[in-house]
């Protein structure tokens, strides 16, 4: 190696220190930076040309191999799963959440309430059928438990329609991030063809996928250019610079459905949407049935049992208390209201079981039993009472479990974004350490080139006298 | 593991969220004192809050369902316990009466004060309780007790004013002549009208209109008013036209006066002293009714007169025959012609003809038909023998004949002096269209049969009636004594002995009352036609205002006819609903039937009549088809209208028209206020036989109860014609007149109330059983008030008391029983009470919070936070950067 070769030795560390000086500063600028991932620069020795007695070549300085990303795939993977589970656990909740303030249970306006109320003005009414008062408390709080049931069932529908409008905004996202993935995947595979490649790129990438992951469960198949290609539901999203739209379908009995863009549905297990379609599908629209099968129950025993019974001091029998249900596409809880008769004249409450009788409260006190007829062939042998408790109690677990599954993912994400954190994470001493070490090293290969140069002065001058 | 930064950061703060998150549920806890306020925090219990709520809430119902029975039940006893005391009050009064030292005049003036405590006990019977009677069964909301007297007087009558019209009593009002001037003198809400020329004087006529014009604008029914300057009150009663009642009575209303003194001026406008009873003959048809007879000894002679009796029907409008003369008619007859061809070449007609007759020596009756043909050229009168009697008729010759034309004509046979008349008239109609003559002296003490028949105006169709009439062993006698009648006929009004009266009594069946009774058997043969149509519509309104159904012809009322009917029946008729809308008119009935062969029906149901409709309905009652008559009257302006509750008892005897014999079974019965009989009609087998059984029936309008009617049994043994008394199977004899005396009008039903999910309580005393199945409370009270004023001390100290000591003892049960349903209601309640304080316990420890515990958890976690907070603090401060100069 001659003396000039020395001072390639040199001017490759001031390089390279140079280097991993400018790494740690990226490092420390983008310490806050969100998806940001810690590099790490690789430093290896030059290795000096095969010469007669290798002992005698110390080798050809530093080079820097590579800059690095320092994550771990596998948490990455991890992590997005776990969010999908997070966030479907998540909806569910608020979906269940938002039933629980629309039923208001177990405060004092819910149907509970309302319906306590109205069985205990037909025990009133039994003790006083000659009241018109007690008649016309009777028939407002008749009143009240339709107008509430009612309400409850109008606002499911409302929440409903919020929630399909929320789908509808969220398959969008979807398809939105989709093409975000497809353009990093062109603009990776285009630096990789010019073989170089940007940690950034990368970084964005992984962030684009988090929050797909949020949306609707997905697979991520890494290609060895660093491009990805996505899958939800057992169709691809993504393929190179190529993204797949979903849309929203109706699914027939299954009800909504995301689609792909060849028309079939794609299997979702977790995410936000798949959260969304449970509410609107089923959960909500379960709830309003089992409302429509009380009402129709409550509609269909009370009619009965009042027809037999006769109007305050006369001979008028065969009145309904409540409409009576044509079951033709109005749901019952919807149709449910006090029938024209009642709401004309409160004498036409068929207290009486017999006719002409204003002191008979009888039919009255039959009616009020009805709060405790449990009979296997309706309601499933429960009472109207224990089934719309029984309701609100199922109503409540689920709600409960929810929330439960919802604390148990967010604190597995939470570990696993701890342990992504602790391997991409940027720890300000530590870059410290390095800079102070590449300052040093940077200050060492300035102070050789001083020397190497003093002896080619040395050289030039002591020998040219 | 290698440590960031940033991990501190994310830990401090997850740190710090979930420390806030525990805080804020605290804090929720602690403001509302609930552990949860949402289904999800605790979904069992949620469910189980609810299901307590409900227990609890409805706990209060029953505790507020309570209150209200204990109320009922406390008023019932608080109400006989003072009917008790009154009862006392009574019985002391009794046993005071049955004092031997007491004169008559004694006891009477007691009665006064028993009156006063009736008053009281029917205030009481009519207790109420926030607007409600609480004896009324389920009927709450009108009196259960309603006092009525025999005169129809009846407050809520009176509200219902029809018109102001005035009437007093003494029997009924025929327009006439007066002989005496008559005034009106009456109150009206404290100021008096009078009028002073309701018949200017002697021979002026008294028409009903007069009096009406005279009263009407000045006084209103009900109003009292007094007559001809005298001081008593009267009432005014109604006044329909041709049924002038008139009733006199004391300012205590429903008292009647029985004695008017010689110089009250309501005898000025007694019937038999100041109007004609009698006057004209017109030809009316049968119709069905309630039918008088009356008796009347002429003191000159009676030619035969056929000329105002005759009644002609032709289908061309013209009169068949223009004269009519009997030449010799020495039987009373009656004789109908029917046209049944016409030879027009000939100028001929072909009659048949069919009469009866009676001899009026003997009464015998005899009947016959025949046919004779007339030749209408020859314009001489026709002579012909019918029977005895001889006619000559006159055909008129510019007539056209047709087959079918009528004529009808009712002679009465020539009679010597003083002979005697029977006539037979309708109630309501001008009397009177049949008259039997007889010789004077020959209607003497016995049973009498006469048989009537005319035509029907309308159809045509032959109509007959009989009727038999009962002399008593007086015989006729004309009066030489100046208190009695003119004219009349000693008739033995049953149970009164022989008393003279212008006439006898309506023949009417008016239910069976408490009473004594005799029952009478007569056989019988029918002849052609006998009783083929029935005569029905024997009304009865004791205790009801409004008639609803009745035989006179007056513009407001309906006939019922019976068609073809094989039965006897005994129907009470209500009105259950009035529709003046629609004119629909609900009728509930409830019948008892027998068979000819003595088979004995318990028939009930509903019809419905339209009101001005088809003047003539079909109806089936039980198994009696009936056309109901005159509908189309009903809402004729002078109607009085139908009431809901209006009620009528009609008798029915069947048709019997083959020929067969048949026998009859009369009851008459006797008790105060008048008299009534019921008939029966049996195959003649039905009776045959040593001894059969048989039950007397009709129904009272008077109560609700299931069996309406009242049964009485008796026995008859047919081939002993001899007269047995009947008694009554409680053996009692009622005395007292019913009026007054207060029907139940509640229904026998209980006040059913839940006061817990197992239990009921009956929180009401109905009224027959508070006061007795016959309202024996008042009944017993009314025994005493009659043997006071009777003076049967006997009664006093023994019958009377009896009942009244069984009355206080039913009383005393009633009122215990009350006291224990009470009592029980108040072990519930309490029961109840405890249950509620359990269930909210119970509720509280669910959903209410462990203050102590959550504040002690709140401070704890208050403390985390800070921790937290200063942890923080001094974690993210120092970093390398700040050692490295």
């Amino acid at each position: 190696m001659t003396i000039f070769g020395s001072f390639e030795i040199g001017r490759k560390a001031l390089r390279a220190q140079h280097k991993g000086m400018e790494v740690s500063g990226q490092n420390v600028a983008n310490a806050n930076t969100p998806g940001y991932t810690r590099q790490r620069t690789d430093m290896e020795s030059v290795v000096a040309p095969m010469v007669k007695n290798p002992s005698m070549a110390p080798g050809r300085g530093v080079v820097v191999a590579d800059v690095v990303r320092v994550r771990s795939e596998f948490y990455h993977k991890q992590l997005i799963s776990t969010t999908s589970n997070k966030e479907y656990w998540d909806t569910r909740y608020e979906t269940f959440l938002g039933a629980e303030a629309i039923f208001m249970e177990p405060e004092d306006y819910g149907i509970n309430k309302y319906l306590n109320d109205f069985f205990d003005s037909w025990q009133e009414l039994s003790s006083s059928p000659e009241e018109a008062s007690v008649r016309a408390g009777l028939r407002e709080n008749a009143i009240s438990l339709t107008r509430t049931v009612q309400d409850v069932y109008h606002r499911l529908d409302d929440q409903i329609e919020n929630l399909e409008n929320e789908l509808s905004m969220i398959v969008n996202d979807v398809n939105r991030i989709s093409d975000t993935i497809a353009e990093l995947n062109e603009k990776i595979r285009f630096i990789d063809t010019m073989q170089e490649k940007s940690n950034e790129l990368f970084d964005q990438l992984d962030l684009a996928i988090e929050e797909l992951a949020e949306l609707v469960n997905i697979n991520v198949h890494r290609q060895a250019n660093g491009t990805v290609e996505i899958f939800s539901g057992g169709r691809l999203l993504v393929q190179e610079d190529r993204s797949f739209h979903v849309s929203l379908g109706d699914g027939g009995e299954k009800g909504l459905q995301v689609v792909s863009s060849r028309g079939l549905p794609l299997q979702l297990s977790s995410g936000k949407v798949k959260g969304l379609l449970d509410a609107v599908n089923e959960d909500l629209p379960g709830l309003q049935n089992e409302l429509n099968k009380l009402i129709t129950v409550l509609v269909k025993d009370f009619n009965e049992l009042h027809r037999q019974g006769y109007a305050y001091d006369s001979d008028k029998t065969g009145i309904d208390f409540f409409k009576p249900m044509d079951n033709k596409g109005v749901p019952a809880a919807m149709a449910f209201a006090v029938s024209d008769a009642i709401i004309e004249d409160g004498s036409n409450i068929a207290a009486a079981n017999v006719a002409f009788a204003p002191g008979n409260g009888n039919n009255s006190l039959e009616i009020a039993r009805l709060r405790d007829l449990k009979s296997p062939d309706r309601l499933g042998g429960a009472s109207i009472s224990d089934y719309y408790q029984a309701m609100i109690t199922s109503m409540g677990v689920e709600a409960q479990d929810s929330e439960r599954m919802v604390g148990a993912f967010e604190k597995t994400l939470g570990q696993l974004q701890e342990m992504h954190e602790s391997i991409s994470g940027v720890n300000i001493d530590e870059e410290m350490l390095n800079m102070v070490q590449y300052q040093h090293s940077w200050h060492a290969a300035a102070r050789y080139l001083n020397y190497v140069d003093q002896m080619l002065g040395v050289l030039f001058t002591e020998l040219g006298r | 593991m290698r440590i960031t930064h940033r991990m501190i950061a994310n830990t401090v703060n997850f740190n710090l969220q979930s420390s806030l998150r525990r805080l804020e549920v605290y804090s929720n806890q602690l403001s509302t004192g609930k552990a949860f306020h949402k289904p999800s925090q605790n979904p069992v219990g949620v469910g189980r809050v609810m299901s307590y709520s409900a227990s609890i809430d409805r706990n209060e119902q029953y505790r507020m369902n309570m209150n209200q029975s204990k109320g009922w039940l406390e008023n019932s006893e608080d109400s006989l316990q003072n009917g008790l005391d009154v009862m006392q009050r009574i019985r002391e009064l009794a046993i005071y009466g049955a004092n031997e030292s007491l004169t008559a005049e004694d006891r009477r003036a007691i009665a006064p004060e028993v009156v006063e405590f009736i008053d009281h006990l029917i205030g009481v019977a009519n207790t109420e309780s926030n607007g409600l009677y609480i004896f009324g069964g389920h009927q709450t909301a009108k009196e259960p007790f309603v006092r009525h007297n025999v005169y129809g007087i009846k407050e809520h009558y009176l509200e219902q004013s029809h018109q102001g019209y005035a009437a007093y009593d003494a029997g009924e009002l025929q327009e006439g002549t007066a002989n005496r001037e008559i005034g009106l003198e009456f109150v009206v809400d404290g100021e008096k009208h009078s009028v002073t020329a309701l018949s200017g004087g002697a021979d002026t006529d008294v028409t009903f209109d007069n009096i009406k014009n005279a009263v009407e604008g000045h006084a209103k029914l009900g109003q009292y008013f007094s007559v001809d300057g005298n001081e008593d009150n009267m009432i005014i009663s109604r006044i329909t036209p041709g049924d002038f009642t008139i009733e006199a009575v004391t300012a205590e209303a429903g008292t009647v006066i029985e004695n008017l003194d010689e110089d009250t001026p309501v005898d000025v406008l007694s019937a038999d002293q100041n109007i004609e009873s009698l006057s004209g003959i017109s030809p009316n048809s049968f119709l069905a009714g309630e039918y008088h007879i009356l008796t009347e000894d002429t003191d000159a002679a009676y030619a035969v007169d056929t000329a105002t009796r005759h009644y002609q029907y032709s289908q061309s409008g013209d009169n068949l025959v223009s004269s009519v003369e009997a030449t010799t008619a020495s039987h009373n007859q009656s004789v109908s012609f029917v046209v049944t061809g016409v030879d027009e070449e000939e100028n001929e007609i072909t009659f048949s003809y069919q009469y009866k007759e009676m001899d009026p020596g003997d009464g015998t009756i005899a009947a016959d038909t025949g046919t004779f043909t007339v030749d209408l050229d020859n314009t001489e009168p026709f002579a012909i023998d019918i029977g005895e009697n001889t006619y000559e008729l006159t055909f008129n010759d510019d007539g056209e004949f047709t087959a079918g034309d009528r004529l009808v004509i009712n002679t009465n046979a020539a009679i010597d002096n003083n002979a005697d008349l029977v006539h037979l008239y309708r109630d309501g109609d001008t009397p009177s269209f049949f008259t039997y003559a007889f010789e004077d002296g020959t209607l003497n003490a016995g049973t009498y049969s006469f048989e009537f028949f005319s035509l029907d105006q309308d159809s045509g169709a032959l109509l007959e009636s009989s009727m038999d009439l009962t002399w008593g062993t007086g015989a006729f006698e004309t009066g030489d004594d100046p208190d009695t009648p003119a004219a009349g006929f000693l008739i033995e009004q049953l149970g009164k002995g022989g008393t003279y009266a212008d006439r006898v009594e309506k023949i009417s069946t008016e239910g069976l009352q408490n009473g004594t009774y005799r029952f009478e058997e007569t056989s019988y043969t029918a002849e052609d036609d006998f009783e083929s149509d029935i005569k029905v519509g024997q009304q009865y309104l004791q205790g009801s205002v409004a008639s609803i159904l009745t035989g006179s012809a007056a513009p407001d009322q309906v006939q019922l006819s019976a068609n073809n009917n094989d039965r006897n029946a005994s129907i009470l008729l209500e009105v259950r609903s009035v529709d003046y809308d629609t004119g629909l008119v609900r009728y509930e009935y409830t019948s008892h039937e027998y068979e000819m062969d003595g088979t004995h029906h318990r028939e009930s149901g509903t019809f419905t009549l339209t009101l001005g409709g088809a003047p003539t309905q079909a109806v089936n009652i039980g198994n009696i088809a009936v056309d109901v008559d005159g509908l189309d009257n009903l809402l004729a302006s002078d109607a009085r209208g139908l009431e809901v509750g209006d009620r009528a008892v009609v008798d029915i005897r069947p048709a019997m028209n083959d020929g067969a014999t048949y026998q009859r079974a009369n009851i008459s019965g006797e008790y105060r206020g008048g008299s009534s009989e019921t008939r029966f009609i049996f195959n003649e087998d039905a009776l045959q036989g040593s001894e059969t059984d048989l039950r007397f029936f009709s129904l009272e309008t008077f109560r609700r109860s299931p069996e309406h009617g009242r049964v009485y049994d008796g026995s008859i043994t047919a081939d002993d014609d001899t007269l047995e008394l009947l008694r009554l199977p409680q053996n009692q004899e009622f005395k007292y007149d019913r009026s007054g005396f207060p029907v139940y009008y509640g229904d026998s039903e209980d006040r059913i109330q839940e006061i817990s999910p197992h239990q009921e309580v009956i929180m009401n005393l109905h009224g027959e059983k508070a006061f007795g199945e016959y309202q024996d409370v008042f009944e017993a009270v009314y025994d005493v008030y009659w043997a006071l004023i009777d003076n049967d001390r006997e009664a006093l100290g023994g019958e009377a008391l009896g009942k009244m000591d069984r009355a206080i003892d039913d009383l005393l049960e009633n009122i215990s029983q009350v006291g224990a349903r009470s009592n029980r209601v108040e072990a519930m309640e309490s029961t109840l009470f405890n249950e509620n304080i359990h269930l909210r316990e119970v509720r509280s420890n669910i959903e209410d919070i462990d203050i102590a515990l959550v504040i002690t958890e709140f401070m704890m976690q208050e403390n985390a936070y800070r921790a937290a907070l200063s942890t923080a603090n001094m974690m993210m401060q120092p970093s390398l950067v700040d050692y490295m100069r």
